[in-house]
C-alpha cells in the first residue's frame, strides 16, 4: 500500500479574521527552535503527527540549506535551531510555531549547558567538531565563569549568551552588522516583535506549558494532547526546570544583557494570554450549547416542549445575555441591547425539520432609523434575514426558519441581536442603546 | 436569569444543575477587581434579587428580613465567619490580586477621603472604630501605614486577602497581621481552594471571566462592555510606581497574601487548563463536522465508512498508542440500523490489559460483546515497522532472540466486538471518536496496544 502523506495541520486560526482557515493542500510545519527553550517535549509531540520519513533530519541554518538545496522532498515538519532568515526563505508558504522562555532561566541554562562538555547530546558533538568556529567556541567556555560568559569577546558566546531569543526574530540583513547583542536597540526589538506577532500563529510560553499546549491543540484544531506522556517518553537524563542560584550582581548582568529578550518575552506572554482569550471565546459559546443541549435532550433540563405557536416573553427564556435590566411601561416588560454585544435570547424547544417557522421579535422602542437599518440576526449560529412591520406602538422583527437537521436535532435556540448603539443622551453614566425587545412569538 | 443554572463538578468531572432557587455570593475583597466583576454578576439579576448588604453587620441584619428569601445575590466585604454562618449554602466565588498592588490600591484609597464612596462614608461616620481608624491614617505616608498601630491600619495593610478566608476564631487571636504563619497559611489556601467554586485573579481579568463563564457554562462575556459601563470607569490594570524600600517593606509585611496569591494563580491555571480540554475537544468536533477533513487519499475499511488517522497516517500501518494519551480513531459515518465494530488490536503487554481495554465512542462506553485471542507472534514484528519479508529473512533463530528481548510473555492479536446502537448516533453529524483505553500500565516502552485494523458491519445480533 502506497504511503499517504500526514495530514497535518488542517486547520489554522487566524487572529485577524477570528477565525479557522482550512489547510486545503498540504502545509509543512516548522518549529523555530530556539536553544533551551522546551524543545525535546515539543518537538516529540509534534513528530507523533508525521511519519519518521516526514521529519527533516536538519537541525541548523547551514544544513537546512542543503536539504533545500536538494529538494525538500516527503519532508514534512522541520524543526530545528534555524535562524529567521533561512525560515524565510526556505520555508516561506509553512505553518510556523515556536516556543519563548524566561530569559534569565534560559540564559543560565544555557551557559551550564555549554560550558560542560557532558551535557552537549553526542549528535550535536559531531556538529561542534566539524564547524571550527563551534569547536573554538566551546573551547574557549570550558570552564568560564557565568559574568565572563556573558562578556566574553568571542562573537559565538556573545551571541548566545546576550538576547539569544530576540535574535531568533531578526533578518540576516539586521544580525550580520551588530558586533555586540548585549546592547539594548529599540528598533532591532521592533522588528523582532512584529515578526514574532505576525509570522507566528503559534507562540508558546515554557513557563506556561499546560496552557501552551492547550493554546497549541486550539490553534490547530487538533484534538487535546497530554502534554506528560511526551514528557516521560523521552528517554533524557537532563534534570533542568529548577531555578539556579545567582549572585546578585550575577543577575543585574544577566538582566543588562538581555533587555530585548526580558521585552521580548514580556511582549509574548501578554500577546499570549491575549490568543488564548480570543481564540476561547466562541469555544466559551460553544460549551453552553453542547451542554445545554445534551441537558435538555436527557430530560435534565425541561424546555417548552414542540415549538407550536408559542409566546416566550422577556422573563420567560431559558437565558438572556447582553441586555440591560428589565424595565416596564404600560404593564409590557422589555430590556434593551446595548450591555454586551450580541444581545441573546435563549429558549429550549424542538423544532421539526423541514418545517418553516415564523418567529416575530416584538420591539417596544428603538433608537431610530439609524438602528434600524444595523439590525443583524443570527438564528443558531446562522445569519439569517428578517423583514420589519411597524405597527401602532411598536415594531415587529419578522424571521423565517426552516428547521434543519442540525436545528432538530438540537432542543437548544439562541437569537443573536446585534445593531448600532446609540447614547441615550448626553450626560455622564448615559446608557448605549439598540432596541427595546419584549418577548417573541413563534407560528 | 440563573447565571448558576448549571455548574461544573471538578469531582465528577462534569455539568450539573443547580437548584433555581441557589444563592451566590461573591466574597469581595477590598480593592480586588470588585465593580467590574460585580457589575458583570448583577446584570443577570432583577434588582430586588441583589441583597444590599455590603459588610457583616448589614448581611446579619438583612437575612433576618422578612423578606429575604428573596436575595440571590450577595456581593460585598464580609468576614469568613459570616458567610460560613448565613451563606454556607450559597456558590461562592471571590478574586485574588497581586498583594503589592492591592496594598497600594488601598493606601491610596483610604489616606483620600474623596475616593472613598458615599455610601461608605455613611457607614464610617456610624462605626467608632472606623472614625478613629480615618482619623489616626489622615496624612499618613504609606510606610506609616504599612507599620501603623491602629490595629484596622495594621489588618488592612496586612495580609488582608489571606484574612479573607480565616474564620473569626483564628482571626481574633492575631494581634499583628504582619507577622508570617504558615498555619494560617495552609488553612486559609485550604478554605480558599474548597469552599470557592471560582477565583479569579485581577491581573488575568479576561482569561478570569472566561473560566467564571466555563465553570456555569455560560455564553463568553465580552469584559470591555462591563468594564465600560459602570458608572465610574477604574482602570483595572494600571499599576503604580514605587520606590524600592517601599516596595521591599510592602513585600516583608504581606509575605502570607504572596504566598496565598501564587497557590490562587497556579489554581487557577489549573482550571483552566482543566476546562480547556472539553473546549478543545469540542472545537475540532465543530470544525470536523463543519469541513469534511478526510484525507484525500484514505482507503476505506468497509464500504462507506472512511477511515481518518489521526495520531498516525498510513492506512495499514499499525497505529501506536501511548499508555498516557487515549488514543483516538477519527472518522466519519452515518450511522443507522444495528451495527457492530469490529477492533484488531496487537497487544504486547498482557492478558490483562486486554481484559480491561474500554471502548468508546464519542461520548458512550460500549460494551465489548465478544473477545478473541490468537497467539500469532509474526505480526508483532509488523507492528514494530518491519515487513514480512524483512521477517522471513531473519529466520527462526534470530526471531527467537528479538522475541527474548522483548521481556513479554504474551504476543497475540485480538479482536475486540462491541454493537453500536445507532439510534444514540443518528445525529446530523457524521464525525466521530473512537476511543480505546486500555488498563494504564506503566510500560518503559510508553505504549501497551497496537490497532491494527478496525471496519463497521451489519450487526448479525439485532
Amino acid at each position: 500500500m502506497g504511503k499517504v502523506n500526514s495530514i497535518f495541520p488542517q486547520f489554522v486560526f487566524d487572529y485577524e479574521s477570528k477565525g479557522f482557515n482550512r489547510i486545503e493542500s498540504v502545509k509543512n510545519l516548522v518549529f523555530h527552535h530556539i536553544p533551551k527553550t522546551a524543545g525535546s517535549t515539543f518537538r516529540a509531540l509534534l513528530e507523533s503527527y508525521y511519519e519518521r520519513s516526514e521529519v527533516c533530519p536538519a537541525e541548523t541554518p547551514k544544513e537546512l540549506q542543503d536539504v533545500y538545496n536538494k529538494g525538500l522532498g516527503r519532508y514534512r515538519l522541520f524543526a530545528g535551531h534555524f535562524s529567521y532568515s533561512a525560515i524565510d526563505h526556505y520555508l516561506q508558504d509553512s505553518v510556523k510555531v515556536t516556543f519563548l522562555r524566561n530569559p534569565i532561566e534560559r540564559v543560565v541554562s544555557h551557559y551550564y549547558n555549554h560550558s560542560n562538555l557532558e551535557r552537549i547530546p553526542d549528535t550535536w558533538r559531531k556538529r561542534v567538531n566539524e564547524t571550527p568556529e563551534w569547536k573554538q567556541y566551546i573551547q574557549d567556555v570550558q570552564g568560564v565563569s557565568l559574568t565572563e560568559w556573558l562578556t566574553h569577546q568571542n562573537h559565538t558566546v556573545n551571541s548566545i549568551a546576550c538576547n539569544r531569543q530576540t535574535q531568533a526574530f531578526l533578518p540576516d540583513e539586521i544580525r550580520v552588522g551588530v558586533e555586540d547583542w548585549g546592547v539594548f536597540n529599540e528598533e532591532y526589538l521592533e522588528v523582532a516583535k512584529n515578526n514574532l506577532e505576525s509570522n507566528f500563529p503559534f507562540i508558546g510560553i515554557q513557563e506556561y506549558f499546560d496552557l501552551s499546549i492547550d493554546l497549541f491543540c486550539m490553534t490547530l484544531g487538533i484534538n487535546p494532547v497530554d502534554a506528560s506522556a511526551f514528557t516521560t517518553n523521552l528517554n533524557t537524563k537532563k534534570k533542568f526546570g529548577k531555578k539556579y542560584e545567582l549572585t546578585g550582581d550575577e543577575a543585574a548582568l544577566v538582566d543588562e544583557r538581555n533587555r530585548m529578550d526580558l521585552e521580548l518575552y514580556n511582549f509574548a506572554k501578554v500577546l499570549f494570554f491575549d490568543r488564548l482569550h480570543t481564540i476561547s471565546r466562541p469555544m466559551i459559546s460553544l460549551n453552553r450549547r453542547s451542554i445545554v443541549e445534551s441537558m435538555a435532550k436527557t430530560g435534565v433540563i425541561r424546555g417548552l416542549g414542540h415549538c407550536m405557536t408559542t409566546n416566550i416573553g422577556i422573563e420567560e427564556f431559558y437565558g438572556v445575555y447582553g441586555f440591560y435590566e428589565t424595565e416596564q411601561s404600560d404593564n409590557r416588560k422589555f430590556r434593551w441591547t446595548g450591555y454586551d454585544v450580541p444581545a441573546i435570547l435563549e429558549f429550549i424547544c424542538s423544532l421539526m425539520q423541514g418545517k418553516e417557522y415564523l418567529i416575530e421579535i416584538d420591539v417596544v422602542a428603538s433608537m431610530g432609523a439609524d438602528v434600524e437599518e444595523s439590525i443583524t440576526i443570527e438564528f443558531d449560529s446562522q445569519e439569517v434575514a428578517y423583514a420589519l412591520r411597524k405597527e401602532q406602538d411598536n415594531m415587529v422583527i419578522e424571521i423565517r426558519i426552516e428547521a434543519t437537521l442540525a436545528m432538530a436535532s438540537s432542543g437548544f435556540h439562541q437569537i443573536k441581536l446585534s445593531t448600532l448603539l446609540i447614547k441615550e443622551h448626553e450626560r455622564t453614566g448615559a446608557r448605549r442603546l439598540g432596541l427595546a425587545v419584549s418577548g417573541i412569538k413563534i407560528k | 436569569m440563573n447565571p448558576i443554572a448549571l455548574r461544573y463538578d471538578v469531582e465528577i468531572g462534569r455539568y450539573v444543575e443547580n437548584a433555581s432557587s441557589k444563592r451566590l455570593l461573591f466574597h469581595h475583597i477590598p480593592k480586588t477587581a470588585g465593580s467590574t466583576f460585580r457589575g458583570l454578576l448583577e446584570n443577570f439579576y432583577d434588582k430586588e434579587q441583589v441583597c444590599p448588604a455590603e459588610e457583616s453587620g448589614e448581611l446579619t441584619a438583612c437575612l433576618q428580613n422578612s423578606d429575604s428569601s428573596r436575595y440571590r445575590f450577595f456581593a460585598g466585604h464580609f468576614g469568613y465567619s459570616t458567610i460560613k454562618d448565613h451563606l454556607s449554602d450559597a456558590v461562592w466565588v471571590t478574586f485574588l490580586r497581586d498583594p503589592v498592588q492591592r496594598v497600594v490600591s488601598q493606601y491610596y484609597n483610604h489616606s483620600n477621603i474623596k475616593r472613598i464612596p458615599r455610601t461608605w462614608m455613611k457607614r464610617i461616620s456610624e462605626m467608632p472604630e472606623w472614625k478613629q481608624y480615618m482619623l489616626d491614617i489622615k496624612g499618613v505616608s504609606l510606610a506609616d501605614w504599612l507599620t501603623h498601630q491602629n490595629s484596622m491600619a495594621n489588618s488592612f495593610a496586612c495580609n488582608r486577602q489571606m484574612q479573607a478566608f480565616l474564620p473569626d476564631s483564628i482571626r481574633l487571636q492575631v494581634d499583628d497581621w504582619s507577622v508570617y504563619d504558615q498555619e494560617l497559611v495552609n488553612m486559609a489556601k485550604d478554605n480558599m481552594s474548597k469552599k470557592f467554586v471560582f477565583v479569579g485573579i485581577q491581573e488575568y481579568f479576561d482569561l478570569s471571566i472566561d473560566l467564571f463563564a466555563l465553570t456555569f457554562a455560560l455564553n463568553a462575556i465580552e469584559t470591555k462592555s462591563y468594564t465600560t459601563n459602570l458608572n465610574k470607569v477604574k482602570n483595572v490594570s494600571s499599576s503604580y510606581s514605587l520606590d524600592q524600600e517601599v516596595y521591599a517593606l510592602i513585600q516583608k509585611k504581606n509575605r502570607m497574601d504572596a504566598e496565598l496569591y501564587e497557590y490562587a494563580k497556579e489554581h487557577f491555571f489549573q482550571g483552566l487548563h482543566v476546562m480547556n480540554y472539553r473546549l478543545i475537544s469540542n472545537n475540532r468536533i465543530y470544525l470536523c463536522n463543519k469541513y469534511d477533513v478526510s484525507p484525500a487519499g484514505s482507503q476505506n475499511i468497509k464500504e462507506g465508512v472512511r477511515y481518518f488517522p489521526y495520531e498516525k497516517s498510513a492506512i495499514g500501518a499499525f497505529r501506536r498508542m501511548r499508555s498516557a494519551n487515549s488514543p483516538v480513531i477519527e472518522f466519519y459515518y452515518s450511522f443507522s440500523g444495528e451495527k457492530k465494530i469490529e477492533i484488531d488490536l496487537l497487544l504486547p503487554v498482557s492478558k490483562r490489559v486486554f481484559n480491561n481495554t474500554r471502548i468508546r465512542l464519542d461520548d458512550h462506553v460500549l460494551n465489548i460483546q465478544t473477545l478473541s485471542h490468537n497467539a500469532i507472534t509474526n505480526l508483532i514484528l509488523v507492528a514494530w515497522g518491519l515487513s514480512e519479508k524483512v521477517i522471513s529473512a531473519l529466520g527462526t533463530t534470530l526471531f527467537q532472540e528479538f522475541r527474548k528481548k522483548l521481556h513479554r510473555n504474551l504476543f497475540s492479536r485480538c479482536r475486540l466486538t462491541v454493537n453500536v446502537d445507532c439510534d444514540k448516533y443518528s445525529t446530523h453529524d457524521n464525525y466521530h471518536r473512537l476511543y480505546i483505553e486500555p488498563e494504564k500500565i506503566d510500560s518503559k516502552d510508553g505504549f501497551n496496544c497496537v490497532v491494527h485494523a478496525f471496519r463497521i458491519m451489519e450487526s448479525a445480533c439485532s
